[in-house]
């Protein structure tokens, strides 16, 4: 193995890599152009520590020219790029590929390709026929290419006494991501980011402001004082258990009194063994995709879903394809078609993900006639039913309807929350498995958290029974309903433009803005007059939504409600103004990955 | 601590090479008159758009403040803060706040008639700079070159209609232009417009933010930005930091690290570095700026320095620019800061402590 002489040329490494060279042939063109002798291995491992260029093999440049730096921001070599890569297979951002076909078509309609000379930058040139196939000028057939002149980015830097050059790697040449490990990271990882979006939310906590975009319960009606003498007996007589691990699976004694609470919707038929006790039913969520999907499986959700839940699939790279609803809920119609059309593309279908009651975001309920015609197309096409449901018991006008649990316990994987009936603060939710799913559920929960917290499910435990539960959740019901009919009467008298549902139940009116406001594009105008929401892509899985927005009515009061609505019709109207006077539309959001909700603790 | 030796042959403005400029012979390391022992009280938060950037900013200050020994605590703006300052009696404030509020001058007013002494522009040259197109005025009237620019108010294209205004800027202009609010930072509202029929969308994302839009047209080169630390010896500026970006330099890539390289120093020629030094520091001084503040620009291929802005609260974040330019120079953040503190205490109260 070659002896590595020098530290490598960081950016003129990071550049070809880029380009789309493999290792072996960038050890070439350094032993040949830069006289420097490294391993292809070294290569590698500068590509996985220090740049987000995934593996590749190719031996040809895929920009065959030196660019300069002045011009390495171009249109014309992200589209090169771009275009390399989209060959590969791999996914492109919303403005890579717009950037790419923009000038796909100027080429196409043009009958040109693109070249570049260091002194002119990038341009376009005629294709010469049978040549130049692809979207550039290809180099001359048998030349390597040229110039090497400015091969380094500071090749034009006056060569000071001592100065660091980049191929030096000194402090003078090399650049930083402010990650070094930005290289390192899984693919799943990389929509894991902060956006605009998410930041304009910091300001919902600040009590100038009324949000409507959380979905923080209101807590302030639990009898917390004597609650908190309950909590002050069970540390005192049974912290011995209370602060040890627990077992994986979760607390018996809470697993019995879940099936209290399931027994409310019609789950009858279930075992205190078929309870695996979760950290919210988030972890749930997150414990069935991993035991259930690969990357790239289909997993089919309601049109808008909830947006956690979405985060979670994206995380395990599953596909998810959306499937209508209307004021019924999920469409059978609709859903039976998702599945034909998933199976005549060759595309397997892990599960169905529903929120039948009350649903996060759009407000709806799946009607008993439905659940039952949703149960049967799963049964005869195989496919698994997740059914999440944290608000079935908020409903305003009438008793809850039995969950798709009830009527199939082989085929539906039921999970259930303590958050939004009690408290969130404990987290903790569980899920009602049959018993070979719930063998691997606990063995992946124990992998992830070893166990639920015992102090949390006794404290549950202790609430449940000590305490009137079901009062608790009829006075819940009340309130909530009390802000809903606020908030819909506020919407009437302030928002006619726009249309909503009038939800029975839950925490969230969806609201359809009007012809042509962009829910997003809307927000920075709404922070300013001191309102926030949630625009309507954070539930959209491809980017649509724009068009929407969530409204939540759990935590401001029935006062600040008005007053939030209020104030939410002035920034409406300002922007109907506005994309009127442009004539803009709602449009797709370019990059649904990055994180455009808010965080958990915001009101 | 890295102490540099004062260069003995350069005059300021000096240039921004690999040790640290500025400070380095400002003033003795020691003492009180150096911040430590002094009570400092950050401002970040606020309600602007820029709140989170607010509160990274105050959090990152103060983290390094309270390494270097000095007693420092964090407000936010609201209506407990003149309260809370009252109790405190800070001997000096610092406010880290971004957007309106922050960097309109209004909050500096506030402080001036309190009396607290404050890191940073007074509130009047704050609005200057607060303003791009005025701010812009400046540069040109003295002398330094920044984007052709218009100043479009909605309301003249509601007079005018949309159609006609957009049509007059795509031919008068020609693309790509730069679409932003005149107010404003974090590359909020701002879009790089390269067709015709993407100005409607840049407009009305722009509108969202303000109600006034400044369109300026695009100039292609090397993205930098250059910190100035104004000491007693008048304005230096730190080596720039130049932003090699896939893509725009939007919020994503100046928060989440990753699609930005940053080099520090840039890859300048030492008449380059000379140069946009140079320009730092006349932009500094053009907008009468006190302290610290941050010069965007663009090195065009054919050697112009284009100045885009001049940031009053320039962002103090882990992926902010003052801080890594700081950092290349040779400074420990800490004793920066500190000494920056101190630059805010008048001479007779500092040296009337014990």
């Amino acid at each position: 193995m070659p002896h590595m002489a020098r530290k490598l040329p960081a950016p003129l490494v990071t550049r070809l890599l880029e380009e789309g060279l493999g290792p072996s042939a960038i050890v070439e063109h350094l032993r040949s152009k830069e006289g420097i002798d490294v391993s292809p291995q070294a290569i590698s491992t500068f590509r996985k520590r220090h740049t987000a260029v995934p593996a590749q093999h190719s031996t040809r440049r895929v920009v065959p020219w030196d660019v300069r730096p002045e011009h390495r921001s171009s249109g014309y070599r992200r589209a090169i790029l771009a275009f390399h890569r989209r060959a590969q297979g791999q996914t492109l951002t919303g403005e890579e590929a717009r950037n790419l076909d923009h000038v796909e078509r100027t080429l196409r309609e043009s009958g040109q390709v693109i070249t570049y000379h260091p002194d002119t930058g990038f341009a376009l040139v005629p294709a010469r026929p049978g040549i130049d196939t692809g979207i550039i000028e290809e180099p001359e057939a048998g030349m390597t290419p040229q110039p090497t002149h400015s091969t380094t980015p500071d090749e034009h830097a006056a060569p000071a006494p001592g100065a660091v050059s980049a191929e030096a790697g000194g402090s003078g040449g090399e650049g930083t991501r402010l990650d070094p490990w930005f290289g390192s990271y899984a693919q799943r990882a990389h929509g894991m980011r902060a956006s605009e979006i998410r930041a304009l939310f910091s300001v919902a906590n600040r009590p100038e402001v009324v949000s409507l975009a959380g979905g923080m319960p209101f807590i302030q009606g639990l009898p917390l004082e004597v609650f908190g003498e309950s909590l002050h007996r069970l540390i005192a007589t049974q912290g011995a258990t209370a602060l040890q691990y627990g077992s994986g699976q979760g607390d018996v004694a809470l697993r019995e009194r879940i099936l209290d609470v399931c027994a409310l919707e019609g789950i009858t038929n279930a075992h205190p063994d078929d309870v695996v006790v979760t950290t919210g039913s988030q972890q749930a969520l997150d414990l069935v995709t991993r035991i259930f999907v690969d990357p790239g499986d289909v997993v089919l959700a309601e049109a808008p879903s909830y947006v956690g839940a979405l985060g979670v699939f994206r995380s395990y790279e599953a596909l998810v394809e959306h499937v209508p609803m209307d004021a019924y809920g999920l469409v059978p119609e609709a859903l039976e078609r998702a599945l034909l059309d998933a199976r005549a593309a060759g595309k397997t279908v892990k599960f169905l993900y529903t929120i039948p009651n009350y649903h996060n975001p759009a407000g709806v309920t799946l009607t008993l006639e439905r659940r039952h015609q949703v149960l049967e197309i799963c049964q005869r096409f195989g496919v698994l039913i997740v059914e999440d449901n944290p608000y079935g018991l908020l409903g305003f006008d009438r008793e809850p309807l039995p969950a798709m649990r009830a009527f199939d316990s082989e085929g539906v994987l039921y999970l259930g929350s303590f958050s939004k009936t009690f408290a969130p603060g404990f987290r903790v939710g569980w899920v009602i498995a049959p018993h070979a799913v719930r063998e691997k559920l606990v063995l992946a929960s124990e992998s992830s958290i070893l166990s639920p917290s015992n102090a949390s499910q006794m404290a549950i435990t202790t609430y449940l029974n000590e305490f009137d539960w079901k009062g608790q959740i009829k006075s819940y019901r009340e309130l909530y309903r009390e802000r809903r009919d606020a908030m819909i009467g506020a919407l009437a008298e302030h928002l006619p433009t726009a249309s909503w549902n009038v939800p029975d139940g839950g925490f969230y009116v969806w609201v359809t803005l009007p012809e042509g406001i962009d829910a997003r594009s809307m927000l920075p105008r709404a922070v300013t007059a001191r309102v926030a929401y949630v625009p309507g892509t954070a539930f959209f899985y491809n980017g649509e939504g724009s068009g929407h927005m969530r409204l939540s009515y759990c935590y401001p009061t029935p006062e600040r409600i008005r007053e939030g609505v209020r104030r939410l019709s002035t920034v409406v109207n300002a922007e109907a103004e506005l994309v009127q006077l442009f004539g803009t539309s709602a449009g797709l959001d370019e990059d649904p990955r990055d994180a455009e909700y808010p965080s958990p603790n915001l009101a | 601590m890295p102490v540099n030796q004062p260069r003995t042959t350069s005059t300021s403005p000096r240039t921004a090479e690999v040790t640290a400029p500025g400070l380095a012979d400002a003033a003795p390391l020691a003492g009180p008159s150096h911040g430590a022992g002094l009570r400092v009280a950050i401002l970040a938060g606020g309600l602007s758009h820029e709140r989170d950037v607010s509160l990274r900013s105050g959090r990152r200050v103060a983290e390094a403040l309270r390494g270097a020994g000095v007693d420092v605590s964090i407000h936010d703006v609201d209506s407990a803060l003149l309260g809370d300052l009252d109790a405190r009696r800070p001997d000096v404030v610092w406010p880290l706040l971004h957007g309106a509020g922050g960097e309109d001058g209004s909050l500096r007013d506030v402080l001036e008639l309190l009396g607290y002494p404050y890191v940073g522009t007074g509130p009047h040259a704050s609005r200057l700079a607060w303003d791009k197109p005025i701010a812009k005025a400046r540069f040109v009237a003295a002398g330094l070159v920044t984007p052709d620019w218009l100043t479009l108010p909605q309301e003249l294209f509601r007079d005018l209609g949309a159609r006609g205004v957009l049509d007059i800027v795509a031919q008068r202009f020609h693309l790509p232009v730069v679409v932003k609010p005149t107010r404003g930072g974090s590359a909020l509202g701002v879009t790089c417009v390269t067709r015709p029929d993407a100005l409607a969308r840049a407009m009305v994302d722009c509108f969202a933010y303000g109600d006034t839009a400044l369109i300026e047209r695009h100039v292609e080169g090397i993205e930098l930005a250059v910190s100035v630390i104004d000491g007693a010896d008048g304005p230096a500026a730190l080596p720039a930091v130049e932003i090699s970006v896939e893509g725009a330099y939007d919020f994503d890539a100046r928060y989440n690290p990753g699609r930005v390289e940053y080099f520090t120093p840039a890859r300048l020629t030492r008449s380059q570095a000379q140069h946009v030094s140079d320009v730092a520091i006349a932009a500094h001084r053009a907008l009468n700026l006190r302290h610290i503040s941050r010069a965007d620009m663009i090195l065009a291929p054919d050697g112009t320095v284009h100045l885009l802005e001049v940031n009053v609260a320039p962002g103090m974040t882990e992926t902010s620019l003052l801080p890594q330019a700081a950092l290349a120079a040779g400074h420990e953040l800490g004793s920066l800061y500190q000494r920056l503190v101190a630059l805010a205490v008048p001479e007779a109260a500092s040296a009337a402590r014990p």
